[in-house]
């Protein structure tokens, strides 16, 4: 990795470019629950035997019940990245359109794949026009929602042309209530769910498809016998069958995020958009900002598209929050 | 006598006897000798490491070769057989090996009868006896949906272009037909091996299908009963990607209240297909009976028309 303003989370070289930098450092730069789920107890067989089908399907079951969907029609994959490259050698539209801005790798890959692709701030008004629409619910980095019926309209009239939805719901754990997992297996529909950023272990690399049989079939045989570790699927089983862990989390985090605002808007920033794990953030010069922030030990994600925005995390602890305040009132 | 009468003598024969399974043992099928000379040539001319125009245009001589070849021997025995009673039999015999209506409809009915009694292994075997896609993918709407695609664009394919050309040109026009339609589904395939190779046949396949499948489809949409059925057929026929085969494929679909084509999977990629009447259900079994009842009638129709041709014709 040469660049921090793909991910973000490049520590390493936040590091080496600001030697002088206050420790330890602070890392808001990724948007990942700083309070990740706590029981990580592994059984030796977690570890020393292949996977079974039975710790798979423990893992599918939990997780299926969590999203509200049927555990048919999902598949579970080393974390949603992997399923974004590979789907589209599965799906094979020739046209795709694409929320603008969102997680850049969908573009990468439809680009990549050889589709025409269309990066647009409005991706449903082309319901009628392209053969695949991709839109991440809640979106990355501005939080925008995306109305649950409007997205099943439009996957029907994509549909009827044999054309798919994508719904990438990476943050949809922190607002089940605009997730159409439980519309899942639909024909022309495909969500991507993702373990690592609500549960705060995305180094567990643990995912899920959601779509129809046929899709699932062949995504299924490009991921091979093993596609998930024994250790991701014991601690994903526990965490999925955890509700009242994800009951609580969705709460702090809310908070964390409002206490976020708070020292953001007394230093006179305005927040743009966000979800409850990042706040975004416009400001005339932000790589100004940015830099303020990397001098006092604060990493912060900046975005290679835009110099008027930056995406904050949550601090995970009243020491970090109030670095932060110092370091945003220079 | 004239050229329907001919075809309309052929096509009787084939509705009667079909093409025995004894005489198949035998002798096989004069389809089947043409598919040997065309993979002669194919194992010939088509080399991979000929550039795409080269290819192509070695898979364009070939095609011209051999329907050349099979046309002017069709023309010699057309002309060389006496103008007799016994002269008219054989040409009836040869012209009625060429049309496959019975054929057809076997084929779908043996997909029909175990999908019925849920035994979807059978079904499935029977299915890939007429289709090209991977059948252990297909569940029962799948294999339904299969069949009746078949059963559509054959019935323009192998049913109505024969026809239709024979009753035009005879003897000659229906095995300039046969020979086109074989070379195409040998090696019309949007693959690395025949894309080149086959382009030229394929081109040429839609062309010969352009009236036949319009044709096809208004018969069906028509003996359907279904006043919806034509304006389907007009709206979602362009939306199918063969030139054709969306016409008669439209006209089924509605005809039955079923959605066909749409997304299928080939070689483990899903494709991007339009549904063609996409408001109708999946098909299960028991549409793919209403689907054969239906081509019984639309073939009673194009008989009657035939033989009604005929006659007018000979007075």
């Amino acid at each position: 990795m040469t660049s921090d303003t793909r991910h973000g989370g490049a520590l390493d070289l936040m590091r080496t470019a600001y030697p002088d930098a206050p420790q330890p450092w602070i890392d808001l730069s990724t948007g990942l629950n700083p309070w990740p789920y706590p029981d990580l107890m592994l059984s030796a067989e977690a570890l020393a035997h292949l996977p079974t089908q039975q710790m798979y399907d423990a893992c599918r079951d939990a997780m299926a019940s969590a999203f509200g969907g049927k555990p048919d029609t999902l598949i579970l994959s080393p974390g949603s990245e992997l399923q974004i490259r590979l789907l589209p050698d599965v799906i094979t539209p020739r046209s795709v359109a694409i929320l603008s801005p969102t997680y850049g790798d969908h573009a990468e890959a439809w680009t990549q794949a050889g589709a025409d692709v269309i990066e647009t701030p409005d991706p449903l008004s082309y319901t009628d026009e392209v053969d695949a629409i991709v839109i991440t619910n809640p979106n990355n980095p501005d939080g925008r929602l995306f109305d649950p019926e409007a997205l099943d309209a439009a996957r029907i009239a994509l549909n009827n042309r044999g054309g798919w939805l994508i719904i990438d719901e990476a943050y949809a754990d922190l607002m089940p209530e605009y997730s159409i997992v439980s519309g899942g297996g639909a024909d022309g529909l495909v969500i991507l769910r993702s373990f690592g950023k609500f549960f705060g272990l995305a180094g567990l690399r643990l995912g899920a498809l959601i779509a129809s049989e046929p899709v699932l079939k062949a995504m299924a045989n490009r991921l091979g016998v093993w596609p998930v570790s024994g250790a991701a699927l014991q601690i994903g089983a526990r965490a999925y069958a955890d509700i009242a862990w994800q009951d609580q989390t969705r709460d702090k985090l809310k908070a964390a995020m409002d206490r976020l605002d708070t020292i953001l808007k007394s230093v006179g920033l305005s927040t743009v958009g966000g979800t409850s794990l990042f706040r975004l953030i416009e400001t005339p010069n932000a790589h100004v900002l940015f830099d303020q922030l990397a001098r006092a030990g604060i990493y912060v994600r900046r975005f290679e598209t835009s110099k008027t925005h930056l995406r904050i995390g949550l601090p995970p602890n009243p020491e970090a929050e109030a670095r932060l305040a110092a370091a945003l009132s220079l | 006598m004239t050229t329907v009468a001919l075809i309309t003598l052929a096509w009787t024969l084939e509705i009667i006897c079909g093409w025995p399974n004894w005489l198949y043992k035998r002798i096989r099928h004069p389809v089947v000798w043409f598919g040997s000379l065309v993979s002669v040539a194919e194992r010939a001319l088509n080399r991979k490491t000929w550039a795409h125009q080269t290819r192509y245009i070695a898979g364009m001589i070939s095609t011209v070769s051999l329907v050349g070849v099979a046309t002017i021997m069709a023309w010699g025995i057309a002309k060389l057989l006496p103008q007799n009673w016994w002269g008219v039999a054989i040409e009836v015999l040869i012209a009625s090996s060429l049309i496959a209506s019975r054929s057809l409809y076997t084929h779908v009915a043996a997909v029909a009868k175990p999908l019925m009694s849920n035994d979807l292994e059978k079904a499935r075997n029977a299915v890939s006896m007429i289709v090209g896609r991977d059948p252990t993918q297909l569940d029962e709407a799948g294999i339904a949906r299969a069949s009746l695609e078949s059963l559509a664009e054959n019935t323009s394919d192998g049913v109505t272009a024969p026809l239709f050309w024979g009753a035009l040109f005879g003897l000659p026009g229906l095995v300039a037909y046969k020979a086109i339609n074989t070379l195409d589904s040998m090696t019309g395939h949007r693959n690395d091996r025949y894309a080149a190779f086959g382009g030229f046949a394929a081109r040429l396949d839609d062309v010969a299908n352009f009236i036949p499948a319009r044709v096809t489809g208004a018969l069906i949409a028509l003996t359907s009963l279904k006043p919806t059925a034509f304006k389907t057929m007009f709206d979602d026929a362009s939306k199918h990607r063969s030139p054709n085969a969306g016409w008669p494929e439209a006209a089924m679909a509605d005809g039955l209240s079923v959605r066909l084509s749409g997304p299928r999977s080939y070689d483990d990629q899903i494709t991007t297909d339009p549904w063609l009447n996409s408001d109708g259900r999946d098909p299960d079994a028991n549409d793919i009976e209403a689907g054969l009842k239906l081509y019984r009638r639309s073939l009673a129709l194009t008989y009657c028309a035939l033989a009604l041709l005929a006659l007018s014709l000979a007075l």
